[in-house]
């Protein structure tokens, strides 16, 4: 009788080891999996995109409005690729052409992309916003710019800069994403 | 009786034993994870902030009186000082730098050295050439200049580079 009472007890014993070693295997595993995991790579704010947004906006392009000497800034032609106001370039582009090539080129030159280099794209992205602490009250416009290729990052570095017009803001934005 | 009894309590004993042997291990494996991520980001956001502050610091040597487009434009270097400064050995020592040079970033592949002879058709301003063993950190500016035209001035602003070395 006692020695029944004894193997039961040690097989709930051994049943109860049991169970713990496999919850500390599950709790592990998920750790692991945490670990392991390749989660969206954090999207930081950084001072030379920062620094090359703002500069580019002021970037004097040769296309004028009014007459031909009066050219314009790259930041007025965003504003004009937004309300739709008419441009001349030299080379017959619109004013949002004339944006998206002179970031093209620019954005090749200062982070040129390719399989051997440590940019995998770079994304240009143009924004109305009413209220500027209102994330959600962005609305697109313009054609976004990507060069390379959009693939998984190590880490995403953005910047932005504003142009103020009467009824909100217009933003421009770039990712830069990295292998690391 | 006594014999089994002893025996399940060894079995006991090496079953506690196994037991705190085991958690003490999860511990460990969870403590080096959590230490792990934590000192990767502490590492990542110095590194950040490192080259935020030595970018900061170029741009603001941009915004100096001898460089700057004046009023209220940040990060934009005057060309036209530029050029005059250059050729100013005054200035060679001026900033307490090791090397210092604005680059044009053009459309084009071309890079030529600038000088009061070919200045504005040149890509490349060396205020000072850089020494052996420093460290370059750069910013992104605007270069601003004043174009002359048949009927007036404008001023046109083009996309650069300024690096500065300096030793750490």
């Amino acid at each position: 009788m006692m020695g029944r009472i004894n193997d039961k007890r040690s097989q709930q014993e051994i049943v109860g080891f049991a169970l713990i070693i496999i919850i500390v295997v599950i709790v592990g595993v998920i750790f692991l999996g945490i670990y392991l995991r390749k989660d969206k790579p954090i999207v930081t704010d950084d001072a030379e995109i920062n620094n090359f947004i703002m500069s580019s906006l002021r970037y004097t392009t040769d296309c004028y409005k009014d007459y031909d000497t009066d050219f314009k800034s790259l930041g007025d032609l965003v504003k004009y690729c937004y309300d739709g106001t008419k441009v001349t370039c030299m080379n017959s582009q619109t004013g949002c052409q004339a944006v998206n090539s002179t970031y093209s080129w620019m954005l090749k030159k200062l982070w040129p992309t390719g399989k051997d280099r440590p940019i995998r794209y770079a994304k240009v992205a143009f924004y109305y916003q009413q209220n500027l602490s209102d994330e959600n009250s962005r609305t697109p416009f313009g054609e976004k710019l990507i060069i390379g290729n959009l693939t998984s990052c190590g880490t995403i570095k953005s910047g932005h800069d504003t142009i103020n017009i009467n009824s909100g803001d217009l933003v421009v934005e770039l990712e830069i994403c990295r292998t690391s | 009786m006594d014999m089994k009894t002893s025996k399940s309590a060894q079995m006991k004993i090496n079953e506690m034993i196994i037991m705190i042997l085991a958690i003490f291990i999860f511990f460990v494996i969870v403590l080096l994870f959590w230490l792990s991520i934590s000192t990767s980001g502490i590492k990542a956001s110095v590194a950040q902030s490192s080259r935020d502050q030595a970018i900061m610091l170029v741009a603001r040597l941009a915004d100096s009186p001898e460089f700057g487009c004046g009023g209220i434009a940040s990060s934009c270097i005057d060309t036209d000082k530029l050029i005059v400064l250059m050729n100013h050995p005054v200035y060679k020592n001026f900033w307490n730098v090791d090397g210092l040079i604005v680059e044009k970033v053009t459309n084009t592949n071309s890079s030529v050295e600038c000088s009061i002879g070919n200045y504005p058709r040149c890509t490349i301003f060396t205020i000072k050439k850089p020494l052996n063993d420093t460290i370059p950190d750069s910013s992104i500016v605007s270069l601003c200049r004043k174009e002359i035209k048949k009927d007036g001035n404008y001023d046109k602003c083009e996309i650069g580079k300024i690096t500065v070395w300096t030793e750490r």
